[in-house]
């Protein structure tokens, strides 16, 4: 086996301080005093985040934010990984107009899709979903599907599937029973990559949230926009609160994802 | 009346015919081997046993019930599969508990037989593993105890040992005989390698193009094969046709003659062959020498016809050179003769 020499470790730390570089620099940024042509800020202070954290409408974004998130998670995977199973497991022919099918709205421009969406949702349905968060939830569907589809697949291209399907049912198992007990569990590690990126989709699109529900239900990215032309310091706490929230909210989907398939 | 009939079965894929009204009896206790060349319809014969492609026609009898129309899952069969078909999720415990808890045994019983099959199998320290685990044979190992820790009236193998190593295949073959003899199941295993099937089978059903073209004990096929097309795929059969037999030994016949190349004895030219029996002889000359393990294969030549010998590879065997010219004798009762 090769040995690990100081270039491989250059090209692996060059990426990481890349990677990590901007997330260090907004941080720092958040707790400066002053920063203005030096490499590190003057003086650090936590003003900024008790001015951010004192702000009624920083709580209520978050609040909102983390609403529509974890609310994505509990429809869209519910509706997104059954159709993805079954189209591979039961119509093959079909699948890969499947998978033209997930990809096409972001084949359409925001404002057309938003609008769209605009005008499915503001039918009467006996519920109010325009302004509310239902409608991000049910909006961000298409789009968080390719975020199920790719991972997904390509764990059960790896799977015999109608074999495993085969297998169980001649062992007394129904189908429904092979797919929770068997195949769900073996696509695990492409759920939870769909999963977080369901939540970070949800929970850092502007697009959309400015467009569908604006002013009526304010998320952490409307905030943010609301704080652009203001101060760079507050806005630097606030990309930093929305990292930790993003970070610790990936951490609890991966852990109960992956507690529930040790189960 | 036989354990498992099968009766004027027929399967047609779209315009294609797969198989069409066979026949076949198994008898309680006994292996029956389906070996053919690949797209004869063996698996698909297979698979209308175990109940996962159904017939167009005819009848499956499993255990005196017609099982023709009845869900997989409730005919009593197990399976084992070319590519193992392990749930990668579950341990090797997990999977040959499976099949166990879909029949809503108790707990303690499902520990007691899973831990009986692990132990007749041999999987003691894999318990734990799972299938990524494993290597190739351990996998066949699993799949077929997840199968027999069922008890299942009918044992289908589809290619079990066709994607392992020529050293795992021999060593699961004689384990699989082994556990035959000692459980006493009765089984359908479907091959391609007529060596297996010869070694397995109590019984053989040659398929070839959708039928059978000979069903018989691994003797009878080995020594008395149906036609050539048996004969040219249960083995090295030298054939010659009538003017080959004519032009070589001088006989007349109206038949092709097959002859295993280990019945044919072979001498030096200048000394005649002791043959007991009536045989016919000829002259050859030596082309090539192979050793083959146990064997020890001469190609020979005479008259422009290859002619394949073997002799046992003993130390004191006496091997011939290339280019000497030798005597090759057949005796009559070592001719399967037979027509196209």
């Amino acid at each position: 086996m090769h040995e690990r020499s100081t270039r491989d470790w250059i090209w692996v730390g060059l990426l990481g301080c890349l990677q990590l570089l901007p997330i260090v620099a907004v941080f720092l940024n958040s707790v400066a005093v002053d920063w203005a042509g030096t490499i590190l800020p003057d003086g650090y202070t936590l003003a900024h985040v008790q001015n951010i954290l004192k702000d009624p409408r920083f709580l209520l974004s978050i609040q909102n934010s983390l609403i529509v998130g974890f609310g994505s998670l509990l429809v869209t995977p519910f509706i997104v990984v059954p159709a993805i199973l079954v189209a591979h497991c039961y119509f093959p022919t079909l699948d890969k107009y499947l998978a033209g099918l997930v990809i096409l709205p972001y084949a359409v421009p925001g404002i057309v899709l938003a609008l769209g969406l605009l005008r499915i949702y503001s039918g009467n349905y006996g519920i109010v979903l325009n302004g509310s968060p239902w409608i991000l939830i049910f909006g961000y569907m298409p789009l968080a599907a390719p975020l199920y589809y790719v991972p997904i697949k390509n764990n059960l291209r790896a799977l015999r599937v109608t074999e495993l399907f085969e297998a169980g049912r001649l062992l007394g198992a129904s189908d429904a029973l092979i797919l929770w007990r068997v195949v769900l569990p073996c696509v695990k590690q492409g759920l939870i990559i769909g999963l977080v990126m369901n939540f970070t989709l949800a929970i850092s699109d502007f697009v959309y949230a400015n467009l569908l529900v604006g002013g009526h239900f304010p998320t952490l990215q409307i905030f943010m926009g609301v704080l652009t032309g203001g101060s760079g310091r507050k806005l630097s706490v606030l990309i930093t609160t929305y990292f930790v929230v993003i970070f610790v909210a990936t951490a609890i989907v991966v852990w109960v994802t992956s507690r529930r398939s040790e189960a | 009346m036989s354990y498992v009939e099968i009766r004027e079965l027929t399967k047609r894929f779209d315009t294609t015919t797969v198989f069409e009204n066979i026949n076949l009896d198994v008898d309680e206790g006994k292996i029956c081997v389906l070996v053919g060349p690949s797209g004869c319809g063996k698996t698909t014969l297979l698979r209308a046993v175990a109940g996962l492609t159904q017939p167009d026609s005819g009848m499956i009898r499993l255990d005196q019930r017609d099982v023709t129309k009845v869900e997989a899952k409730n005919r009593g069969v197990g399976m084992v599969f070319q590519h193992y078909a392990l749930f990668p999720n579950m341990t090797v415990e997990q999977n040959l508990a499976f099949g166990l808890e879909q029949k809503k045994l108790p707990r303690p019983e499902i520990r007691k037989k899973v831990d009986g099959v692990i132990e007749l199998m041999g999987l003691g320290p894999r318990a734990k593993a799972r299938p990524a685990a494993l290597s190739g044979g351990q996998k066949q190992r699993v799949a077929l105890a997840r199968a027999l820790v069922l008890e299942p009236k009918l044992l289908l193998l589809d290619e079990p040992l066709s994607a392992l190593d020529a050293q795992i295949r021999k060593r699961l073959r004689d384990e699989l005989k082994r556990l035959q003899h000692d459980v006493g199941f009765t089984a359908i295993f479907v091959t391609h390698d007529q060596e297996e099937a010869l070694m397995l089978g109590d019984q053989v059903a040659i398929m070839q193009a959708g039928r059978f073209v000979q069903i018989g004990a691994p003797a009878e096929i080995y020594n008395r094969p149906a036609n050539l097309a048996v004969a040219n795929f249960v083995g090295d059969f030298n054939i010659f046709d009538p003017g080959t037999v004519k032009r070589l030994f001088a006989a007349v016949t109206e038949t092709s003659w097959a002859v295993r190349p280990e019945a044919i004895d072979i001498a030096p030219a200048d000394r005649k062959p002791v043959i007991n029996g009536t045989a016919v002889e000829t002259e050859v000359t030596v082309t090539a020498v192979q050793i083959l393990g146990a064997m020890v294969r001469h190609y020979t030549r005479a008259q422009d016809v290859t002619i394949k010998v073997d002799l046992l590879n003993k130390p004191d065997q006496r091997l011939f050179q290339i280019g000497e010219k030798a005597r090759i004798s057949i005796a009559k009762n070592a001719i399967a003769e037979m027509n196209e």
